[in-house]
């Protein structure tokens, strides 16, 4: 709750904090979209104009053809497919495997479940970056394939993420134990169960999963960038690094790229914005 | 007897095939591969025939007298004084004042919590042409206000303070909004309580709000600690570990030794020492949430924070 009252904010006093107070914020919030704005007007000035001294705020000419351009030099689509293809990749199959394994720690309960949740969250203590290196040595004899270059070795390693097991978890604990046990008296399998019952239930949930496992997922670094050298199988994160670096770039057309690859988690953002915060809320502080 | 048995199967057995798949992907996608970075880290790894010819402790020994790792480590300790320094207060500071708020609160949430939408490589690349030493965005302010121009990220004293610099003007995120779900539950007798015993505003918050929220500080704490061990992607956009060695870090030292040198035996090596060193800080996480002074609800709390925020730093 607010520390500042009601009943202050009718004295002069109170009145000037709370000013000061909106006043501070207020200041802030150009500072906080600075970003997004610079981005996207950068993007159609010429290369000339993005390193100019003064800098120009709106464009001089706006020019639409940097983007096509950029496209077509750098295979931005080629990039963001396959940021794409790992990001639905992931969350397919992460989340088949936590659901099921939610599932069963939240309703069935097997004899040693505890031990189980343990072990998943476990590995919340490795960093993933410690990971990287021996994730690579694992991928190039993979049961005697070599999945470097593949996204499938990403797929994999993404797999297992405790904390969508743990929200998935906490949200069938909240389901009544009632209604499984009604299913099964009428003859429903575990499975039918999950499909029929708990599924339909869990809409919000899983909005918040799969919003969250892909921005994870679209935002990782290291492991593309150790994982899959082919230029061809680069994800938009690591594009964007390599290009960033190389002599030939022009900054406006970096700037293009930056703008193409933040679109889509902005996106995301606005659009879901609810289930976003909620998933921050809901593992965090409520319930 | 057999329909008891079938029952037993049915309750403790069955279930089992629902957690198998998750149970192999995390043995094989996050134990082994530790297991195996412990393993490796004895050889001298040779990527074809693995693992190599076994060496024992030499690749621990070398980390130990290998002075650039030596000096990541220094970096590392600068990073963490000037990110508490000038990074870890500023989530309290804006949820603080976001709290206050009482008309159109969401909105200045979700201005507060957007910029942390961006993926942190396009910030950072942002960031590096922000601090450009010929036209770059803040030599030009530094014009404007008749001060010096600097070579930002090309000076070994700024640059550290360069990297952190965002983190200050641009502060608040997903702690932020952790620290306001926290504060938003303090509850409000306790400020009508202490307004009528005279306490003011600033003394409210730091007798009131802020001990509410210590526990939760508490654990952000050690978070900060852990982000900055595991800095990589900025360090790498930004700067590659230069001016002179001055951004190194020990995740980007480990990179370069397996990326440009090919010494995965070593690279692994200095992986499992920046492991122990995250493990041991979480463990010191965790006995936090344990501590007997926070009550069972903030340590329930503080458990889950925990999971709702490393959800970020992993994958």
């Amino acid at each position: 709750m607010p520390a500042l009252q009601r009943v202050e904010l009718k004295s002069k006093k109170g009145k000037v904090t709370y000013g000061l107070i909106m006043g501070i914020l207020a200041l802030g919030i150009p500072v906080q979209i600075f970003p997004y704005v610079w981005i996207l007007l950068s993007m159609f000035k010429a290369n000339k104009e993005v390193r100019a001294i003064p800098p120009t705020f709106f464009p001089n000419e706006w020019l639409w053809e940097n983007i096509p351009e950029t496209f077509s030099k750098y295979h931005l689509e080629q990039n963001l497919l396959n940021s794409f293809l790992l990001c639905a990749g992931v969350i397919l199959l992460q989340v088949s495997i936590s659901t099921l394994a939610a599932f069963a720690l939240s309703k069935l309960r097997p004899k040693g479940s505890k031990w189980v949740m343990t072990f998943f969250l476990g590995t919340m203590m490795i960093n993933s970056q410690a990971l990287a290196w021996p994730t690579y040595i694992m991928f190039t004899n993979f049961f005697g394939l070599r999945l470097i270059d593949n996204l499938w070795s990403l797929i994999l390693s993404f797999s297992a993420w405790a904390w969508a097991i743990f929200i998935l978890k906490s949200f069938f604990d909240g389901l009544p134990q009632d209604l499984l046990e009604s299913a099964r008296i009428d003859g429903a399998s575990n499975s039918r169960i999950l499909l029929s019952i708990i599924l339909p239930l869990s809409k919000p949930v899983y909005a918040v999963v799969i919003l969250n496992t892909f921005m994870a997922c679209y935002n990782q670094f290291i492991y593309p960038l150790i994982l899959l050298p082919d230029s061809k199988n680069w994800t938009i994160m690591v594009r964007i690094f390599a290009i960033q670096g190389s002599s030939s770039a022009t900054w406006n057309q970096i700037m293009v790229l930056l703008g193409c690859a933040t679109l889509p988690v902005l996106l995301c953002y606005v659009l879901a914005q609810k289930y976003i915060v909620q998933g921050i809320s809901m593992s965090g502080l409520k319930g | 007897m057999k329909r008891f048995s079938r029952d037993i199967f049915k309750r403790d057995v069955l279930p089992w095939f629902f957690l198998v798949p998750a149970i192999i992907s995390f043995a094989l996608f996050k134990y082994y591969p530790i297991l195996l970075g412990f393993f490796v880290s004895f050889f001298e790894v040779n990527i074809v025939d693995l693992p190599g010819t076994f060496i024992g402790f030499d690749n621990y020994i070398r980390a130990f007298q290998d002075e650039d790792f030596l000096n990541a480590i220094v970096n590392t300790f600068q990073f963490l004084c000037i990110s508490l320094l000038i990074n870890f207060w500023v989530p309290i500071l804006l949820a603080t004042l976001i709290n206050e708020v009482r008309h159109g609160k969401t909105f200045m949430r979700t201005m507060y919590f957007i910029p942390a939408v961006a993926p942190g490589i396009a910030m950072s690349v942002l960031w590096k042409y922000i601090w450009q030493p010929d036209y770059g965005l803040a030599n030009y302010i530094m014009k404007v206000l008749g001060l010096p121009t600097q070579k930002w990220l090309n000076d070994p004293l700024l640059v550290k303070w360069c990297m952190q610099f965002p983190g200050l003007i641009i502060g608040g995120g997903l702690t932020m909004v952790i620290y306001l779900a926290a504060l938003q539950d303090v509850p409000e007798e306790q400020h009508e309580s202490a307004l009528l015993d005279g306490a003011g505003f600033l003394r409210r918050i730091f007798c009131i709000s802020l001990p509410q929220i210590k526990p939760i500080v508490l654990t952000m704490l050690v978070l900060a600690v852990i982000d900055v061990f595991n800095m990589f992607d900025n360090v790498q956009i930004m700067t590659g570990g230069g001016p002179s060695g001055a951004t190194e870090t020990m995740v980007l030292y480990a990179y370069d030794q397996a990326y440009t040198f090919l010494n995965y035996g070593y690279a692994i090596t200095l992986s499992c020492l920046t492991f122990l060193c995250v493990f041991v800080l979480t463990a010191i996480q965790m006995s936090i949430g344990g501590d007997s002074l926070i009550s069972r609800k903030d340590k329930k709390r503080t458990r889950r924070l925990r999971a709702a925020h490393l959800k970020a730093k992993e994958e």
